[in-house]
Order: structure tokens, then sequence, then C-alpha cells
């Protein structure tokens, strides 16, 4: 009882869907905290759970289906059990797939840590017609096993209780060892002999030995900081010899595996069709597979902006607008300035922020649910041959269609794709795809500056922002991303009913989350803006903002834009629509009575036109997006990058549609015009 | 070569229907994963994708020695293969590394 004070710290872990974050959430219930793996986009999630008096600080651990160190996930849940040291392991097993979840255990055991088996959705396994006995498991395997179905809100209790009980006495803990059957002990006898003394605290030398002849980047590095040179060599040397003996381990796990659940487990009416493979039979079809992808996508997208978007403007004009109003009036005493900073830089930016709320709340509850029946990893299955053409992975199809309806969810769904490259490329070019607020502004503008010629203009304009989302990605991934692509490997999870549960717990999480992180980035670009284009003189014309237009002018002309144009374009970084009415203040000035459409039409050739309008779609988005980015790349660096990418891709295409138009302008009116 | 030798002393089964480890070496009978239509059934017999391949596969329960019954597998595209429970999706590319012989279901 000394340690009373100190949380018993529970590790969980488990392979991908095997339903992880749903223990988790019946386990902590309302205590847990999100934060980040250090240095890492994964997220690390952490709670605290009570039972019979004690405290247990319970963490999530990433999903992983193996512990060699391929993958951030991977090297996450053993670096936590080697360095943080937990009292006790949750392994959560999927009954359906029982052999493959347990290849987890057999690595874990090899881990100092006491091991608790949860043996989760025993219903599904059951209606795949698998029958585990737990209490014939336990003793198999010599650890306890405790059943739960975590979709029914059943107590997680004895879970908790059998962790505790663990925790307490270690010494109760007596599993059988998978690794006293590994073939190659000898070899591993070798390495080993050579570690003795070398390797540190908190590696084993044996595991140590083991992980090296399977092959482990990371330990095999290492060892060279550990070892001299010339016992480094010498394991090497030996590790060349034995290349296979990976495969070799690999089997012989499964085949302890075998062996000790064959009693526990019994498989009734195999050859009959179960209902994933009913329901795969359209999903995964390559027609069909792709118009439920559609019809999913739409129905998505429809969601959003049919609930979400009046949900916004509502809100819009309820809230924000009022308060804006309202600030403006309790400030009208104080200098112009302070009214200007509160209402337009700081509300202006906070309003974006709040009027985000519903459309990703929505959008997230929509998502949530798609991946929780297993559907998500369908339509990456299905698109996967169409997204490597252009350099993405399969994953990336849902979260870019998404991206139409609005940025900010692109960018964050990118995080379903779990190989790294793949998901930085994904958020880099989320942004070309033209999202609603770009389109509004394209559908505002095109008449104006077409008249009737708008919708194939409009129409061209989309199909250039998608040719230029493919090219750059192709481009992207033959230079910066050239190189080493992850193997395509992916599990297709049996289809489940989501729990409401688990999925408003997500639709939360990523909520808040978002606003956290980004409410401050969004805010702060907010008032920069708007400072830019008050100070010094009071009004935009005379700004620093337009002096920066006007300093870009030469720039500009191989755009054909002007500096007025410019300045529009840089204000719309916050918000597309600011571009929109930037335009009003900058071309209706001076003009009293006239329309900004009037002014436009007057002013605006349409090679200009067409320019303008190719750069404001490609450009960046909108300050929530930028803030987005760096939210799920975790750097600034990357955020930068990305901003570059949309700055020198903009150009360029405005560049060479304006070079095309003028030219292609000249000539029909060479040819037309003529006398 | 050095490690198909000792596999040869090792103890333990390899899969039904296959007796002798002397086999092995006379490749043939081993073709490609990708070369199977839908519907059939094999055992893997080697795995040449590399370390990282071998390892992810192992997670998901894709073995050396273990039995797979291919659930689709049209001319383009990734195939989808049941091992041990579990449904996996392979890239061509992959799936063309993974040498299975054909067993009768």
């Amino acid at each position: 009882m000394s340690e009373a004070n100190k949380p018993v710290l529970v590790g969980l872990v488990g392979q991908p869907n095997v339903g992880k974050s749903t223990v988790f959430n019946l386990v902590t219930g309302l205590s847990q905290h999100i934060g980040n793996w250090p240095g890492k986009t994964i997220e690390r999630r952490e709670g605290l759970a009570r039972c019979d008096g004690t405290s247990l600080s319970v963490v999530d651990l990433p999903g992983t289906y193996s512990l060699s160190s391929d993958s951030p996930e991977e090297r996450i849940t053993r670096d936590f059990i080697l360095r943080e040291r937990p009292d006790v392991i949750v392994l959560i097993a999927n009954a359906a797939a029982l052999e493959r979840s347990l290849y987890l255990l057999t690595e874990l055991l090899a881990l100092p840590a006491p091991v608790v088996l949860v043996l989760n959705m025993l219903d599904l396994a059951r209606s795949e017609g698998t029958e585990v006995r737990p209490a014939a498991l336990s003793a198999a395997l010599g650890l306890p096993v405790i059943p739960l179905v975590a979709t029914r809100a059943g107590s997680a209790m004895p879970v908790l209780k059998e962790a505790l009980r663990l925790a307490r006495e270690p010494a109760r803990f007596s599993p059988g060892r998978p690794d006293a059957g590994v073939p190659h002990q000898a070899v591993v006898g070798q390495i080993r002999g050579r570690l003795a003394g070398y390797v540190p605290e908190p590696y084993e030398p044996g595991w140590v030995a083991r992980k090296l002849l399977e092959g482990d980047g990371e330990l095999l590095e290492s060892i060279h900081g550990w070892l001299p040179e010339d016992v480094g060599c010498e394991i090497e040397e030996i590790l060349r010899n034995h290349e296979g003996a990976a495969l070799d381990i690999a089997r012989s796990r499964y085949e302890w595996i075998t062996w000790r659940v064959g009693s526990a487990m019994s498989r009734s009416g195999s050859g009959q069709v179960s209902r994933t493979d009913r329901l795969d039979r359209w999903a995964t079809h390559p027609r069909w597979g792709i118009l439920l992808l559609f019809a999913m996508s739409a129905l998505v997208f429809g969601t959003t902006f049919g609930v979400g978007v009046p949900a916004q403007k509502c809100l819009d004009r309820t809230a924000v607008e009022p308060l804006r109003a309202w600030t403006v009036e309790a400030l009208s005493a104080g200098p112009p300035w302070l009214a200007g900073l509160v209402a337009d830089g700081v509300l202006g930016g906070a309003g974006i922020v709040v009027t985000f709320v519903p459309v990703l709340a929505v959008f997230f509850v929509a998502f949530g649910v798609l991946e929780a029946t297993g559907l998500v990893a369908r339509a990456a299955y299905v698109m996967h041959r169409f997204m490597r053409v252009v350099g993405l992975p399969g994953h990336s199809f849902l979260p870019l269609f998404l991206g139409f309806g609005c940025n900010v969810p692109a960018v964050m769904g990118a995080r379903i794709i779990e190989e790294p490259r793949g998901r930085l490329l994904t958020i880099l070019l989320a942004p070309f795809v033209p999202c609603s607020a770009r389109l509004a502004v394209l559908a505002f503008l095109t008449p104006i500056f077409f008249g009737r010629a708008a919708l194939p203009v409009a129409v061209g304009l989309v199909a250039l922002n998608m040719a230029v989302l493919a090219v750059t990605g192709i481009a992207l991934r033959r230079t910066v991303f050239h190189g080493h692509r992850a193997p395509f490997v992916m599990e297709l999870p049996l289809y489940q009913v989501p729990s409401p549960g688990a999925v408003v717990r997500f639709t939360v999480d990523k909520t808040l989350t978002f606003l956290r992180n980004a409410g401050t980035i969004i805010v702060l670009l907010s008032v920069l803006v708007w400072a830019a284009a008050y100070f010094p003189g009071g009004g935009l014309e005379h700004s620093y903002l337009a002096r920066i237009g006007r300093a870009l002018a030469p720039l500009g002309s191989a755009m054909g834009l002007d500096w007025r144009m410019l300045v529009a374009l840089l204000a719309g970084i916050v918000a597309k629509e600011n571009a929109v009415a930037t335009l009003g203040i900058l071309y209706t000035s001076g003009a009293s009575g006239a329309t900004l459409a009037d002014m436009l039409a007057a002013q605006v050739t349409p090679p200009m036109a067409l320019s303008f309008l190719t750069a404001t779609m490609l450009f960046i988005p909108c300050a929530a997006t930028v803030a987005a980015m760096r939210q799920e790349t975790n750097s600034w660096l990357w955020t930068l990058l990305g901003g570059v990418l949309l700055l020198c891709v903009a150009m360029a295409a405005a560049a060479v549609v304006y070079q095309l138009a003028h030219l292609t302008e000249g000539l029909v009116q060479g040819g037309l015009v003529a006398p | 070569m050095s490690h198909r030798v000792r596999g040869t002393s090792e103890p333990g089964s390899r899969g039904r229907g296959r007796g002798l480890f002397g086999a092995l070496p006379t490749m043939p009978a081993a073709g490609s994963l990708v070369q199977l239509p839908a519907g059939s059934r094999a055992v893997v017999q080697r795995l040449c994708g590399g370390r990282e391949l071998a390892s992810r596969l192992a997670g998901m329960g894709l073995t050396v020695g273990s039995r797979l019954e291919v659930l689709q597998n049209r001319r383009r595209g990734p195939m989808l293969v049941r091992v041990r429970e579990t449904r996996i999706a392979l890239g061509r590319g992959e799936a063309a590394k993974i040498l299975v012989e054909e067993a009768p279901s």
C-alpha cells in the first residue's frame, strides 16, 4: 500500500479493427486526455478509471498488427512498454479472427509486462460461425481472459478488476512462452552472447537478439552505438547468414497459437456465406463498389452541407453578427481602430472558427459511421488502382472527394491513410480540390466577367483544378516523395453496426481538437490580415496590404493581375469570401453609385479575369485549412511548404492561363475585327 | 541457400498434403499468388518481398505455411484473399512476391 497514491499504469494494446477505442471509452468514461505522442502525428489518449478504490491510468496505444519497428505505431507501442513500464497490459483480441489477433500476444509476452486478454466481438465471431470458449482459452494460454461485447453497454469492471489483480501480484503471471519454441535458438544464443554486457536499460539482450534475427531496422541501428565495432560486425555477419530466419519465427508463432487455441475454439457451418462475404460482393466489385462509393460520398456530402451549412448560416446570423454589431457600438467611443480590430480582426476570425463547428461535426458523424461499419476500407480497396496513377493511396479518395465541400475535413480525413508519405501527400494536395467557398466565389464572379459563357468557364476552371491536382501529385511522387513506397497490404474488416456512443465520442473529440488547435491560428491570421489592410492609413487603399500589392505589381503583370487583384488574393487567405469583399472596396472606391459588377465588367479584360479566377481557385483556400494542415502534419515546416507549393502552382497556372488567353484573344480579335 | 537446408532439419509440419521438405528447392510446383483465380485455395510456400512486407503480412496472419483462399482477383487492381479469418487486400506487386502451391479445397 506504499504506492497507493500512484495510479496503476495500464497500457491498452490491440490490432486495428478490434474495437479497442470502444473498450477504452468504456473503461475511462469521460475522463480522457488527448494529445500527441512526442514528435509524432499520432494521437495519445489517456484516461483515468477507478476500481476497488484504486485509480488506474489507462493509455490507449496506437493500433498495430505486430511489434516490429517498421511503423511509428509499432515503435510507440513497444517503446511505451519498455520505457514507461506499465504495470499491466490489456490486449484486446477480435474473437472473429482470434489466431491473427493473438500474433500480437506472442510478441507482447516477450516484453516485461503481465497481460490480460480481452476477448471482444464474440457475437460477431458467432455470426461468422466461430465459437470461442474464454475459460478454455485462459487455461491454454496461461493468462486471464475476459469476454466482452464492447458494442453493448456492458460493464468494463471485470477487465479493470483483473488488470488490478495482475498489477498487484505480477508473480501470479506465468503464461506459456511462445519464444521458447522459436526456431534458431542456437543463433539467438550466439547473438545474445555477443550482446551481453553492452545492451543498455531498458532492453533485454535475449529480446534484442531475437528482434535482430527478425531483421528489426531500429535495433540494428542502435546496436552500432552500443557495441564495439568488431562485435557489431560479427553480429551483422551472423544476421547475414540467417536472413530467412524472420519467416521461420513468424511461422513458429502461429504454430504456437494454433496449438494453444485449438482446444478453445470450434468452427461450425464453414462453407456458409457470411454477412461480410455477401456485402463484399457488392462493395468490392470494381463497378458496383465504385457506384456505392459515390453514393456514400454523396451521402456524407449531402448531410454535411444539407445540415451543416444551414446551421452555419444560422449561427452566423444569430450569434456572430449581433456580437460584432454590439462590439462596434460598445467601442464606438474609443479609437476607430479598436472597434475594427475587435469586430473585424478578432471576431471575424472567431466567427470563422465558430461557424466551422456545425459543418465539421456533421461531417465527422457521417465519416465516423462509415469508418466504423468497415466501408471506408472498401472504398480504399476499389479506388486504389485509380489513385495509384496520381501517386496517392486508395484511402485518399474519400477525404479528397469531401474536399469539394470543405478542405478542412479533407485535410483532417487524411489521417485514415496509414502510410505516412501518402498521408502527407494527400494533405498537401487537398487544397487543390475546389471547396464550396471557392465555388461560390466562382459562381459570383464568372457571370460578371463572362456573361453567358460563365458556365463553361466555371466548369473549365474546376477541371483545371483537378488536372493540377493530378499533375502535382505525379510530380511530387516522382521528386520529393520519390523512392520507397510502403507495400499495399490492407485488412478489410468484418462489417459491423457502429455504436452510437463511439461515433458521438469521435465527433466531439475531433471537433474540439480542431477548435483548440486551429482557433488560435485562424484568429491570429485574421487579425494579421485585418491589421495589414487597416494600418497605417485607416483605409484599405493606403494600407500596408495595398503597398504590398503595389510592390508585387511587376510580378502580377506576368499574370495580368493589377495590384488590386493581388491584394484581393492576399485578403482571401483568411477566407475566400474576403477576396470578393476586397475587390468590392478597391474597384468601387471613388466611383460613387457604381456597383462592383459594373466596375469589374468595365475594367477587367477576359484574360485578366481568367487569370484572377485561376489564381483564386488554386491559392491557399483559407486560414482554417492552413490550421488543419498544421494540426495534421504537426509541423510548421510542412505547413509552410504546403503554402509555398500552393502559391507557386497558383502563380504559374495563372501566368500560363493569362498568356494563352491573351494570345487567343489577340488571334480572335485579329480574325474577327480586322477590316 | 543456407536457410533452406536448415529448414529440412526443423521439427514441425509444413501444412497438410505436402510431406517432403526436400521437394521445396524444386520450385516449379509453387506459382505466384497473382496467377490464382478467385475461389482457389493454396498454401503459402515462400515470401520474396523482403522483410518489411513479410513482417506486415505476418501481423495480418499470412506466413509461410498458412492456407489462403483467393476471394477476388481481377486482371487489374489489388486482389483480395482470406487467411486465418482475415480478409487482406494486396497490391498486385505485393501478391506477385507471394509464392503459393494450390491445394484442393
